[in-house]
């Protein structure tokens, strides 16, 4: 009897050390399942925020996404999908690698959360690439609230395919005839449109019908105003050609550099800037215009355009002249009227935007950062290279 | 020797199909006869144009050839041969203030619609040489090139400008 007692008490222990155990590696087995999931969450969330950099591109990394980082991403837990359980949050932190140049290099550390207080860090150290990336579109709208595009006429092409401005196609993809920052936009856009105007705005997504369905497309990921603000401010930080005349005419001594010599030039005048039907604006590289930008006059450039304000294009009633416009590169402007006595040809170019990114002393334009090393803090000691 | 006989009446069978059906096509598509009638063709349209209805349909008939209403768009500094600017020279030859010469006979809504037109040209042979102009510039062609582009571009656009005025005093400018 004793025996027995004793014989089932042993088997009952063995019994309860062998749940004891099973339900150990059991738990064992979910923890490193949750921590590999974690690891994947929060390399998925350094993914997530470099695709939100790059939506608009880098000219600075530490002002435009370090000092900015509460708009550019924000600082909150985002759920990585729904029912996983698993969330992360992504942050800038300094380094020693990055100190060394922090326009160009940044460190981001996510960190993810899952179930059982599951947690995991990783470090991603980014660069900003030598390649700038390319305009949203021919023309952008970058404009967060209502545009009110304007076409008048048929004497206006608007053309998203890259051709180069020494002849030929060029090697970029297409791109938007005219991109703008939401639906609303968009929709005005082609709306502005009367039938025969339809077919004057190529690009990507152009359909010559009939009835012709232009190149027109939302961009969300486009630089938002305070972003095209920023960037002003970063590019009138280094070397430029300033020019205050508000109106641009035969008097005028403004430069506004050359293929061989392309330059940022920056047309100062808060109040806009009229280029008068005996002006001339003959020039490359980058041509920032504050208040508005009315051509009645001759304009000839490669390269970028950037008005913080309206382009109007029409004409001198005075000297009976009309406004020509002719870009190869890219425009962005806040909203855009093309009036029946105007002239206007918009062409992307990469190839005008290359001068566009040589100018003030190269790297001008945004262009994307691009992940050079990705550690998980798990095997990084704690406190080293971005890790907590 | 049945099979021979067999695949010459299957041969002969299938001829007389198709030719049966060749005569019921022409009899359906070749009237019997076609109602002409010369008519006085619209204005605007070149002295060397024959005009007429057929059974009620507008025909025209031209012997010499205009140039093409839409020109090309350069691609390359190369492309921009006199021959691509042809048609903006034809219309660059016309006196600038002057009405053209068609317009004299037409009706209001005729001369709308025939300045209109002429606009839609203008507008893209305008562009072309707008775009030739900045290309010949960029590729550093000659001076004298660029400015004969110029000049062409120039006189294109005051064209333009006074067609569309005709097109504002009739009320129907875009």
């Amino acid at each position: 009897m004793v025996l027995a007692i004793m014989a089932t008490a042993v088997l009952m222990t063995l019994i309860a050390g062998g749940l004891i155990e099973s339900s150990a590696a059991l738990r064992s087995t979910h923890n490193y399942k949750n921590a590999t999931q974690a690891i994947f969450a929060a390399e998925s969330g350094v993914l997530d925020a470099v695709k939100t950099i790059n939506g608009p591109g880098v000219v600075n990394y530490q002002t435009e996404v370090v000092d900015s980082w509460s708009t550019v991403y924000g600082s909150g837990s985002r759920t990585f999908a729904t029912g996983s359980g698993f969330s992360y949050s992504v942050s800038p932190v300094t380094t020693a690698w990055d100190a060394a140049d922090p326009s160009n290099r940044g460190t981001l550390r996510a960190m993810a959360m899952g179930p059982r207080q599951t947690t995991s860090a990783v470090v991603a150290r980014v660069l900003r690439s030598n390649v700038p990336g390319t305009s949203p579109g021919a023309i952008y709208l970058a404009n967060d609230n209502p545009t009110d595009a304007d076409f008048q006429g048929n004497s206006f092409s608007i053309d998203g395919s890259d051709m180069n401005f020494t002849g030929g196609p060029g090697p970029a993809n297409a791109v938007p005839g005219i991109a703008t920052r939401n639906a609303t936009n968009t929709e005005e856009t082609v709306d502005s449109m009367g039938g025969a105007q339809l077919d004057n705005v190529t690009g990507m997504g152009f359909n010559p019908g009939p009835p012709p369905t232009p190149s027109v497309k939302t961009a969300p990921a486009g630089m938002s105003e305070a972003q095209l603000s920023q960037m002003v401010d970063e590019l009138l930080q280094r070397p430029h050609a300033p020019c205050t005349d508000a109106v641009i005419n035969n008097g005028s001594s403004c430069t506004y550099g050359t293929v061989e010599a392309p330059q940022i030039t920056y047309l100062s005048n808060p109040g806009g800037i009229v280029v008068q039907g005996n002006g001339n604006i003959d020039g490359a590289g980058i041509l920032i215009v504050e208040g508005g930008l009315t051509i009645q006059g001759t304009l000839d450039f490669k390269g970028l355009i950037i008005v913080r304000g309206p382009t109007t294009i029409d004409y001198d009633s005075e000297t009976q002249v009309s406004g020509d416009a002719t870009l190869y590169g890219a425009l962005w402007t806040s909203d855009l009227s093309l009036d029946v006595g105007g002239t206007a040809i918009v062409q992307y170019s990469s190839e005008a935007l290359a001068l566009a990114d040589q100018s003030g002393g190269g790297g001008a334009l945004p262009a994307p950062v691009q992940i050079v090393s990705l550690g998980d803090c798990a095997v990084i000691p704690s406190g080293t290279g971005g890790c907590p | 020797m049945s099979k021979c006989i067999t695949s010459w009446a299957v041969v002969s069978a299938h001829r007389a199909a198709v030719i049966g059906a060749l005569a019921l096509v022409a009899a359906t598509v070749s009237p019997v006869a076609a109602e002409q009638q010369r008519t006085s063709c619209p204005a605007g349209r070149d002295a060397s144009c024959i005009c007429w209805t057929e059974n009620g349909i507008a025909k025209v008939s031209c012997t010499s050839k205009r140039p093409a209403a839409r020109v090309a768009t350069p691609t390359s500094p190369s492309d921009q041969s006199p021959g691509h600017l042809a048609a903006a020279s034809r219309i660059s030859k016309e006196p600038v203030d002057a009405d053209p010469p068609q317009l004299g006979s037409m009706t209001d809504e005729e001369r709308r619609t025939y300045l209109q037109k002429r606009q839609d040209d203008l507008d893209r042979e305008v562009l072309a040489a707008q775009r030739a102009r900045f290309l010949a510039r960029a590729a550093g062609k000659t001076d004298e090139e660029v400015e004969k582009l110029g000049r062409t571009f120039k006189d294109l656009q005051q064209r333009r400008h006074a067609n569309l005025s005709r097109l504002h005093a009739l009320g129907s400018a875009e």
